[in-house]
């Protein structure tokens, strides 16, 4: 599952592709042979071998490459040497497969298990090749490699560890092999070694039945390869190359006891389950008594050959096999000397980290979202609360809460400014001039009217002036007679109450018997008229 | 019974751990490296503010809004329609702006005809703008009885649209007995805008 989720992220966050889930041609390189093998799942997790060819290297091959047994780099010099002899042979059968998965010799490649102190993940991708040079004695500017570390059972003394398990090839053989598989016209998917392959190969035709850690020995006549797998890993392996065939004479060489004493005091391992033999079937039934004699640990034969149901097999054979599987099996072997630009675990962690963090804003943000949803139609209850009668919401219709309040400002504002103009406290003129002369007696008359009416009524309000005369029997009585009216209006209920009345009254001071001496009774009249003048200010009180 | 205490001390350091990782790591290597990392959650978080977040958002501020006006009409309806009402009142008695040119002098010559009165001076109307409104002052000055003056006060006061007497001046006429010289201002208002 965590593996599927590294895949998945390595895939989403730095492009890189899933392996190719089809059928995989496997490519087993080694100086002396090669094979190429396909395969497809089988029933129930089986793997089917389709083809298996095995290709001898011509004799002068060979003796190039027997010059350095161990990281050759000569034997890949010519790749269009090589590339001939494979096409040769896979032209005989048709494959339905361009990728595949190479696995290399102990001639080309080293797989080493070391512990190391438990660090950080980000320091892992300079600190391990550093710690790496312990045991594998080659300068790693030279080299091209890959590891895996997980955590491996603390120390004698408790102290925690990593167990790191490290493949390196030349860079040189890496380059070659690129070179030969694009002269072939293959795609190479994957480079691994070839422990890491015929342990995928084991594992996947007789998986573990449970987690303890199991050793495999593999005998192909004399050269025996002894592996001690744990948790999926190959914690240990050792190589013994004895000629043509491995006789019980040979068992010190072998030295089984000395590799899980190692394996105990070196790996902190314990509770080994049993010893599986597989390789040469003639040579297995002695050796496995002498195994369970030698450290009396369980020990049972597979027979890899009848599990895949092919005629026979060796090393480089089932490396070929287990190479092709790499896309089907399931394996805790992860390493890949071909991968460019690999991701670190530390990259890893910080894109699923800010992957999940992107998520999990989206999670809060989808949340609310939902959330929200969710109380819209509760919300929408709260509408129907307001009642509002149809011919105001369509006169407010489409205005914000901002502008109804404007609106309504607006609207009191412009009908206290009519209120001024159209106000229904105004007098009318023509009634109070009506009033006026419906009170006036008889021997008083106006000569001159003038009235101030401002339409604001805000300002002054309406403002009479009555200028007029008043004809009596003296000046005296016609005097009286214009005080008396002005009485006469201040105590009526229309005008009275709403007008502050203010009268002056102005006498020519002629008595008419004196002042008639010597006129003409024309001139005499009129003078007798304009003996008594008076001006009436009728001013509208504030309410 | 004893709860089972919760340190959330670990919890802090575990994130804590995380954040430094990201950062160091980020700082390491660059941020182009993580390009599609945080293209991703970038992605994430807008789909889910695009898809899931904003939509109903949308719909719950056009309802809040709704809500808010019809809280503010269910508020101010009854002052809307009193004052509503009181402005349609006012309306009434006032010129439309449609008939600003016009209106008064033909009002005003229209009430002089209907009394057989016949001005010695007709002033053209004068105009003037406050708060909105526009004011027009027409006036007139001629010779007549009392009787006559009385009954086209009563017209113009009764009128409809307001002509409202602003000044008026009548003075008796010593050479020429019952008879008067009138000078009248006569005004109206007109709202430039109506809340209809």
């Amino acid at each position: 599952m965590s593996a599927k989720i590294d895949q998945l992220i390595d895939t989403l966050a730095f492009g890189k592709s899933k392996p190719a889930s089809g059928p995989c041609l496997g490519l087993y390189l080694s100086p002396e042979m090669l094979y190429i093998a396909e395969t497809r799942p089988g029933k129930g997790g089986a793997v089917t071998v389709d083809h298996l060819v095995r290709i001898p290297i011509p004799p002068e091959g060979k003796a190039a490459a027997a010059g350095t047994m161990t990281m050759s780099t000569d034997f890949l010099a010519d790749p269009v040497k090589i590339a001939g002899l494979i096409r040769q042979s896979m032209s005989q059968i048709r494959w339905n497969s361009k990728n595949v998965v190479v696995t290399l010799s102990h001639h080309l490649g080293l797989l080493r298990y070391f512990p190391m102190p438990p660090m950080d993940r980000r320091f892992l991708l300079t600190s391990v090749p550093i710690e790496a040079k312990k045991y594998i004695p080659i300068p790693f500017d030279a080299l091209a490699h890959d590891f895996q570390a997980e955590a491996m059972p603390p120390d004698a003394a408790g102290k925690p560890r990593l167990g790191v398990l490290i493949a390196v090839t030349q860079n040189k053989n890496l380059a070659n092999v690129q070179g030969l598989l694009t002269s072939l016209g293959l795609n190479l998917i994957g480079l691994e070694v070839a422990p890491c392959s015929v342990l995928r190969l084991w594992q996947a035709v007789e998986p573990a039945k449970g987690p303890e850690p199991f050793v495999q020995a593999h005998f192909d006549g004399g050269n025996v390869r002894i592996m001690i797998c744990d948790r999926g890993l190959p914690v240990f392996f050792r190589e013994v190359f004895m000629g043509a065939t491995a006789s019980l004479g040979d068992q010190r060489k072998v030295d089984m006891t000395g590799c899980l004493s190692f394996a105990q005091k070196q790996l902190g391992m314990t509770g080994i389950s049993k010893i599986k033999l597989s390789g040469t079937p003639a040579t297995l039934g002695p050796w496995k008594d002498a195994f369970a004699t030698e450290t009396g640990v369980p020990v049972e034969i597979q027979d890899t050959a009848k599990l895949l149901s092919i005629k026979g097999g060796d090393w480089g054979g089932y490396a070929a096999i287990g190479a092709s599987t790499r896309a089907c099996a399931p394996s805790a072997v992860t390493i890949d000397l071909a991968a460019k630009d690999r991701v670190g675990d530390d990259e890893r962690q910080t894109a699923r980290d800010i992957i999940i963090a992107g998520m999990a804003a989206a999670l809060l943000i989808a949340g609310v979202g939902i959330f929200q949803s969710t109380t819209y139609s509760q919300r929408a209850k709260v509408l129907n609360e307001y009642r509002i009668e149809p011919e105001v919401e369509a006169a407010l219709q489409g205005l914000r809460p901002s502008d109804i309040d404007l609106k309504l400002i607006e609207m009191k504002d412009q009908l206290e400014k009519l209120r001024g103009v159209t106000g229904t406290e105004r007098l009318a003129i023509s009634s109070v001039l009506r009033d006026v002369v419906a009170l006036m007696p008889e021997n008083m008359w106006l000569t001159k009217v003038t009235v101030l009416n401002p339409l604001l009524s805000e300002k002054a309000g309406l403002e009479l002036s009555l200028s007029g005369r008043v004809r009596g029997a003296t000046g005296a009585e016609e005097q009286d007679t214009a005080f008396q009216f002005k009485e006469v209006l201040l105590r009526d209920p229309n005008l009275g109450a709403r007008f502050d009345v203010q009268i002056s009254v102005q006498g020519k001071g002629a008595a008419p018997e004196a002042a008639g001496g010597g006129l003409d009774p024309e001139a005499l009249a009129r003078r007798l008229e304009s003996r008594t003048e008076f001006v009436i200010d009728m001013r509208k009180r504030k309410p | 019974m004893a709860g089972k205490d919760i340190d959330l001390n670990v919890y802090l350091n575990a994130v804590k751990g995380e954040a430094d990782l990201v950062l160091t790591t980020i700082r390491h290597k660059g941020a182009k490296r993580f390009g599609k990392a945080f293209a991703m959650s970038g992605l994430l978080v807008a789909a889910a503010y695009f898809g899931v977040y904003k939509p109903p958002q949308d719909k719950i501020s056009r309802l809040t809004e709704k809500i808010e006006a019809a809280r503010a009409m269910s508020q101010s309806s009854t002052a809307y329609k009193e004052v509503r009402d009181q402005l349609a009142g006012s309306y009434g008695s006032l010129p439309l702006l449609k008939d600003q040119q016009q209106w008064l002098s033909n009002a005003m010559i229209d009430s002089l005809r209907a009394d057989n009165l016949t001005p010695e001076m007709f002033r053209p109307v004068a105009e003037s703008e406050a708060s909105g409104l526009i004011f027009q002052t027409s006036s007139v000055q001629m010779t007549v009885r009392f009787n006559d003056i009385y009954s086209w006060l009563l017209r113009l006061e009764g009128a409809t649209p307001m002509m409202h007497v602003s000044n008026l001046e009548i003075t008796k006429k010593q050479d020429m007995i019952g008879w008067n010289v009138v000078s009248a201002s006569v005004m109206t208002a007109i709202p430039k805008k109506r809340f209809n």
